[in-house]
């Protein structure tokens, strides 16, 4: 049996099920509200959720696209044993967890999220080059027009941050020098590109597609600030060999076996951006025509 | 649409730059019906047109 996490709006993880359901290999979907209550029968570990139940023992795959398996815990009334129980139910999920990523896996629960600037610098020693970055709580010391900011967090989205209205934080130019101080943001030397690269990687192997964003006001800075009427063109593209082994050694250092990386490409060179494990890779399928979703389900 | 925020504490320099876009699942509910349950693939989430790539590849 089959364990996929995801979000119930990913169109991806319903991809990959198609194959999956072609290979007639089973599979459990689950969602990111499922909470698992863990349970002992027959000496074996039973896992069950108000919509799945499974035996740890009978997943033989995993693939972590997002959302993630969660426990409820029981809460009891003496400090004491709370905290001890705690600790008990707490070595019984760990237990669970580690176990599920020991097995054959795409990507893992504990390492979905990644620090940004830990990338960073795993990126410069592995030797990409990185435009130069650095924090500041003002733009004192920072070059206008020619550096950007953006979020340090995996997710840009603010759900619901106005009524009705989400908010997004793109990578944008620091154009004006501001009055007063702010919390601590990440700063990088802005980059002319010739295009954009998104690269997936899946177990030693790296499909890349060049995005032509530079030519659009719109989509120069961040490609993300989609064109809808005049969309960016994609292609497919091949990295040379020496970016995509070191995109394996930085990708074996971050104990990552899929993810999505992004690169800037300016003039000769090959600048690395970031890597977002549980990125998004459905466009990277369609434009370029590569077999993504079935390199997954084969791999599972 | 930009927008501003009123915090006490600092934020970063992002906010200055937050961009606002219409949440899907807050719209108000019209008679197209986009997305079907799928008993097959576990979701309620399964969308209805069927994708022009592999009409594309059947051609």
């Amino acid at each position: 049996m089959i364990l996929i996490f995801s979000n119930d709006n990913d169109r991806t993880a319903i991809e990959v099920m198609r194959y999956l359901t072609s290979m007639n290999k089973d599979f459990i979907h689950i969602h990111e509200d499922e909470v698992f209550v863990i349970k002992i029968l027959k000496k074996r570990f039973f896992l069950q959720s108000q919509k799945n139940s499974f035996f740890l023992d009978d997943i033989y795959s995993v693939w972590y696209r997002r959302g993630g398996l969660q426990f409820k815990r029981l809460q009891y009334n003496n400090t004491s044993i709370n905290i001890h129980m705690n600790e008990v139910q707490h070595w019984l999920e760990d237990y669970v967890l580690r176990t599920l990523e020991s097995k054959n896996h795409v990507n893992k629960q504990t390492r979905a999220h990644i620090n940004k600037l830990l990338v960073l610098e795993y990126a410069q020693k592995t030797g990409f080059d990185v435009p130069s970055y650095f924090l500041a709580e003002s733009t004192d010391e920072i070059p206008i027009n020619q550096t950007i900011t953006k979020a340090i967090t995996g997710n840009v989205i603010l759900d619901n941050i106005l009524n009705n209205q989400n908010g997004i934080m793109y990578t944008t130019i620091v154009k004006k020098m501001e009055r007063q101080s702010f919390f601590v943001s990440f700063f990088q030397e802005k980059i002319e590109k010739d295009f954009e690269i998104r690269t997936f990687y899946i177990n030693g192997e790296c499909f890349s597609m060049a995005i032509f964003s530079q030519n659009d006001e719109q989509t120069k800075t961040d490609f993300r600030k989609y064109n809808t009427k005049k969309p960016n063109r994609n292609i497919p593209y091949k990295l040379p060999q020496d970016i995509e082994l070191k995109i394996h050694k930085l990708m074996q250092i971050l104990d990552l076996n899929c993810g999505s990386l992004d690169f800037i490409k300016s003039d000769d060179r090959y600048y690395f951006l970031e890597i977002n494990p549980v990125g998004q890779f459905a466009n990277v399928d369609y434009h370029c025509n590569y077999p993504l979703f079935k390199k997954i389900a084969d791999y599972l | 649409m930009k927008i501003k925020v009123k915090e006490k504490n600092k934020l970063p320099l992002t906010f200055k730059h937050i961009e606002t876009f219409a949440d899907q699942k807050l719209k108000k509910p019209n008679d197209v019906v986009y997305v079907l349950t799928c008993e097959k693939y576990q979701t309620n989430f399964y969308i209805r047109e069927k994708p022009v790539k592999s009409l594309n590849r059947l051609l």
